[in-house]
């Protein structure tokens, strides 16, 4: 038993020598690792769904205050800062923004006629090329940038003329305010198994490093497949029967996979999505024996590398629009369930989808010992 | 000359008998496409804006907070973008796994009781689906954010109210004037989008968000094909090589050859899809802004700057077989490079989303080049630092190839 389990070591081991003396694949290992270590890098700067352009006039200290506020925090939005409004107009004609705010130059006076008025009328003169939710989003962000202010002068308002405390002064009509001012967000990002969301240190730029990666180990999957066909060609393999070369095509795809899973978690750690060791490890071992388990039943599908090189494209292809990675489609669910991607990308905040992709392995191990069983019978 | 002509002959002979192959390549792909176009317009992409659909978990039956919901959804202008749905915390999963959901919000039961005695202690959570998940986080981030600044800027006014009552001796109307603030404060949240006027001036110059996607994903196609021109590269030789340098066929002219015979192979492939497309917008199944009730002809007179890109891809692609050992590493590389470029180059996500350095180092690449030159053909406008920077890559690419195999003829 000690020998068996010492022969398979050996010869894992000599299969590893034999591909890490290949260069393109030392490189292979390698370009992942650069691209997570430079994504990671260049996310850092500022970036956002949308881009809009500021002109804020220098001398209003309300328009100061809004300013302050859209700038001072995280935001979905890049700020562009202008200083005109025709300088800010141009930067929406020629696309380089999507949409430019231009604050009204008496803002503080207006806001303050307004708030005594209690109505709402135009602050900022918003210039979009089009419509778009993004850019309703950002209203949204414009519109709650104004009313802190703007709330402000309907109580200063309120205060004075419906109370009719004459008395108080302004300075003391902040102070009391302030005293009671509440701060802080009601609201707290949670991924989906509960725990916290460091929303500080990634940024969507980086997130979809995970899913490009799961599509890449698919890949590494097959080739591995193509490899052990092209050995199978050059009757390397030709002793071996029926089962044996079954086990022995997830020997070789095991080392292929061995490798590529501890890019896989090195990346995701460079790129700064890693989570949780523990977790992390469990669900890339189970993807791999998942990959595993899909590309040995692509082989017994496709049998020859020319089929195998027929369903790449339209593979890579499906597995970009159906798995999480940029898109999130509603439909297809049953598309969706075929492919390993999509179970790792869900298991990692829910332990639900890291039983099923077990299942599924199972599953997939199953039907390829099947078809391999009638394939020897016929 | 001869020599070359007649090798690149043989190739062309190759190609023919691969032909059958890359056909089925790209039935499969227009298939992959008709079912994800199909099921685009089944989930009402092309029928104006898509809204934010976000799952409200908890009781909010019965109280104000429900009252709160339903006018979100009746009154507020957030209703243009967001679209709430009560469900249950078994639903809400189900549906944000499914990319039903652009998020989950989970309101706890005592969160009424929380904001109306100013305790803010108790948070309402918010999770988004796992397809663009840092992109979810950073949107609901936003709405949160915006959900939050009003109710807590409401807070502070009516409390600040209340304060000035109590401290000036007139405790006796704090109930009622907070119940005429509250409301006031109400109606003026509800018309907060009075705060800003919106002039739309249209595409004057520049691309609309789906003439953008049309170039990607026009553009994505021939810079993934590598993965399936790996048959070309699949049964090569190197001793070949060697022999073809000893009858006079150096490393370049065998790059040339081949590569000739690999474009040749890659736009076999592409007829279809092409031709499709053209139907589809001369019929109106596809619409553009741009190309609306214009027909096919737009795109047909695209297709010198499409065939410019798809060129230079396959010199990348060619590059990339030659300096693989291997197909089985070949393909690998075809994969990364591909997807890697296509996503730097802002194939998946606008470019715009990304800072601006990564822009730059987007538009340097091979697939920004490509982009570049298509968009100016697209808008008719001249692009001619795009062009020059594709046809720099390609002959790029065919040296470094050349470089490569003349190494290997060299090494044996």
């Amino acid at each position: 038993m000690l020998t068996k389990i010492g022969n398979m070591f050996v010869r894992g081991w000599l299969i590893q020598k034999r591909l890490l003396c290949k260069y393109s694949f030392l490189l292979l290992l390698a370009l992942p690792l650069l691209f997570a270590a430079g994504l990671s890098r260049l996310a850092k700067e500022e970036s956002g769904i949308a881009a809009i352009a500021l002109y804020v006039p220098k001398d209003d200290a309300t328009a100061k205050q809004v300013e302050e506020r859209l700038l001072g925090k995280k935001s979905a939005f890049r700020y562009l800062s202008c200083e005109t409004g025709e300088e800010a107009v141009a930067l929406v004609e020629a696309g380089a923004a999507d949409a430019a705010w231009l604050f009204s130059e008496e803002m503080e006076e207006t806001l303050r006629e307004l708030a005594e008025k209690r109505r709402v009328r135009p602050l900022v003169k918003v210039v979009e090329r089009r419509d778009s939710v993004p850019l309703l989003l950002a209203r949204e962000t414009l519109s709650a940038a104004v009313y802190p202010a703007f709330s402000y002068a309907v109580y200063e308002s309120y205060v004075t003329q419906d109370l009719g405390l004459t008395e108080l002064t302004d300075e003391m009509i902040r102070q009391t305010y302030e005293s009671v001012a509440v701060t802080g967000s009601l609201f707290a990002p949670v991924y989906a198994d509960g725990s916290n969301v460091e929303t500080e240190d990634v940024s969507y730029v980086q997130a979809p490093l995970r899913g490009i990666l799961a599509i890449w180990l698919v890949f590494l999957g097959l080739a591995a497949v193509l490899s052990f066909m092209q050995d199978e060609e050059r009757g390397v393999y030709g002793r071996l029967s029926g089962v044996r070369r079954f086990l022995a095509f997830y020997g070789v795809g095991g080392v292929y996979l061995l490798d590529g899973t501890a890019v896989l978690l090195l990346c995701c750690k460079l790129c700064g999505v890693f989570t949780d060791v523990l977790r992390e490890v469990v669900c890339a071992a189970v993807f791999a024996c998942c990959v595993l388990a899909f590309v040995n039943l692509l082989r017994l599908l496709c049998r020859t590398p020319r089929w195998i090189g027929v369903i790449l494209l339209p593979l890579a292809a499906a597995m970009l629009a159906l798995c999480p990675i940029f898109l999130d489609l509603q439909k297809c669910r049953a598309g969706k369930r075929l492919l390993p991607p999509w179970y790792y990308l869900q298991s990692i905040h829910n332990t639900r989808y890291l039983y099923q992709m077990a299942v599924y392995t199972a599953v997939l191990v199953l039907i390829g010992a099947v078809i391999q069983r009638l394939r020897k019978e016929a | 000359m001869r020599r070359i002509a007649g090798f690149f002959l043989a190739q062309l002979k190759r190609v023919c008998r691969l032909l059958q192959v890359q056909m089925g390549v790209s039935l499969m792909i227009c298939s992959c496409a008709g079912v994800l176009a199909a099921v685009l317009v089944a989930q009402g992409a092309g029928e104006g804006q898509q809204r934010y659909r976000i799952g409200l978990v908890g009781d909010v039956s019965g109280s104000y907070l429900g009252f709160g919901f339903a006018a979100l959804q009746t009154m507020d202008d957030s209703r243009l973008m967001i679209e709430l749905l009560e469900m249950t915390e078994t639903e809400a999963e189900a549906a944000l796994a499914q990319g039903e959901l652009t998020a989950v919000v989970r309101v706890p039961d005592d969160f009424l009781d929380a904001i109306i005695y100013g305790d803010n202690d108790t948070c309402v959570t918010y999770s988004a689906a796992a397809g663009q998940t840092q992109l979810g986080y950073t949107v609901m981030g936003e709405i949160a954010d915006v959900a939050s600044t009003l109710v807590t800027a409401s807070q502070s006014a009516i409390y600040g109210m209340q304060r000035a009552l109590y401290e000036n001796g007139r405790a006796d109307r704090v109930s009622a004037e907070t119940d005429k603030f509250n409301l006031m404060l109400i109606n003026l949240v509800l018309s907060r989008s009075g705060f800003s006027e919106v002039e739309i001036l249209g595409y004057a110059e520049g691309l609309s968000l789906e003439a953008y996607y049309f170039c990607r994903i026009v553009l994505l196609l021939p810079l993934l094909a590598g993965l399936s021109g790996g048959v070309f590269f699949l049964y090569r030789k190197n001793a070949l090589a060697g022999m073809l340098k000893a009858g006079g066929v150096g490393a370049l002219s065998q790059i040339v050859g081949e590569y000739l015979a690999y474009l040749g192979f890659l736009c076999a492939g592409f007829l279809l899809p092409v031709f499709l497309l053209a139907q589809g917008l001369e019929r109106a199944l596809i619409s553009l802004p741009e190309w609306e009730g214009v027909g096919a002809a737009p795109f047909l007179a695209l297709l010198p700057a499409f065939f410019m890109a798809t060129a230079m891809f396959a010199a990348l692609q060619f590059f990339l077989y030659e300096l693989a050992d291997g197909i089985v590493n070949g393909l690998m590389l075809q994969l990364f490079v591909g997807a890697g470029m296509a996503y730097l180059a802002g194939y998946f996500y606008p470019s715009a989303f990304f800072p601006q350095r990564l822009r730059s180092v987007g538009a340097f690449l091979p697939s920004g080049a490509a982009a570049r030159l298509v968009e100016g053909s697209f808008l008719e406008r001249s692009a001619q630092g795009a062009g020059v920077a594709v046809i720099v890559w390609l002959a790029v690419f065919l040296l470094l190839a050349a470089v490569v195999r003349q190494r290997r003829i060299l090494r044996g």
